[in-house]
């Protein structure tokens, strides 16, 4: 038994000549393709980053700039559709764009008052931004 | 030196057939990581100008559509062609969109 095992590592331990040029392909094909999905999914996830952040800012925006508290879920909304819009169909099924607004206290829109805008989209990507309701109003 | 550049040299017929879908993956590799290297510096430089337009009301090239309540959106719609390493003749296009809130100065 033990001469077996003697036996199979000294086969293991043997060189063997094979083309070092083949066995380097066979390494780095596999190796490539991972590579190349993983580059595609940063791609897509620094997308997504930068297109909520950017949404989550502007309908903030909208929201705090409005004239009164009626109209500012409205125009933060408007915001987000308009760049629905401009979406294609394909787009708009892969990445489901929603909005959620909440403020520190509330009525919403009083002076001083923190707002916070969030995005989330498809593809598990959320990004919040704030702003203050002016004080003058 | 002038030699051996003439000398002959064995070679494996196999590891000239596995070396062509190595650097055929290679290429598509690198045309994808430029290619969204630049559509990612585009849409961020996109960006930037219609935000600038925003604020100081300058630029073109984008359309603005009325906010309810006062001020505009600003969309900047974009379409870049991005150039490829693998076939050169044919250039592939990307379509860019950046946002802007446009506030009323009365708001």
């Amino acid at each position: 038994m033990q001469l077996m095992k003697i036996v199979k590592i000294r086969k293991l331990l043997e060189k063997s000549s094979g083309s070092a040029i083949s066995e380097f392909l066979i390494f780095t094909l596999p190796f490539f393709t991972a590579f190349l999905i993983m580059i595609t999914m940063i791609q897509q996830k620094a997308m997504a980053i930068s297109e909520s952040n950017n949404l989550a800012r502007q309908a903030v925006r909208a929201f705090v700039t409005s004239p009164n508290e009626e109209l500012a879920l409205v125009r933060a909304n408007q915001v987000i559709e308009i760049y629905r819009s401009t979406l294609s169909t394909s787009q708009l099924n892969s990445n489901k764009i929603e909005l959620a607004i909440s403020c520190a206290k509330y009525p919403c829109f009083s002076p001083g008052n923190m707002v916070i805008a969030t995005i989330s989209t498809g593809s598990n990507q959320i990004a919040t931004a704030t702003e203050y309701v002016d004080l003058w109003r | 030196m002038r030699n051996l550049l003439r000398s002959k040299s064995r070679g494996s017929v196999e590891s000239f057939i596995t070396i062509i879908p190595q650097v055929f993956i290679f290429l598509i590799m690198f045309q994808l990581v430029f290619m969204q290297f630049q559509v990612i510096k585009d849409t961020y430089i996109s960006q930037g100008k219609i935000s600038s337009t925003a604020i100081y009301g300058t630029g073109d090239n984008f359309s603005r559509k009325p906010l309810i309540g006062g001020g505009s959106i600003l969309l900047l719609e974009k379409t870049t062609e991005v150039k490829k390493f693998i076939d050169s003749s044919t250039s592939t296009r990307k379509r860019v969109v950046a946002i802007a809130v446009d506030e009323d100065s009365k708001n």
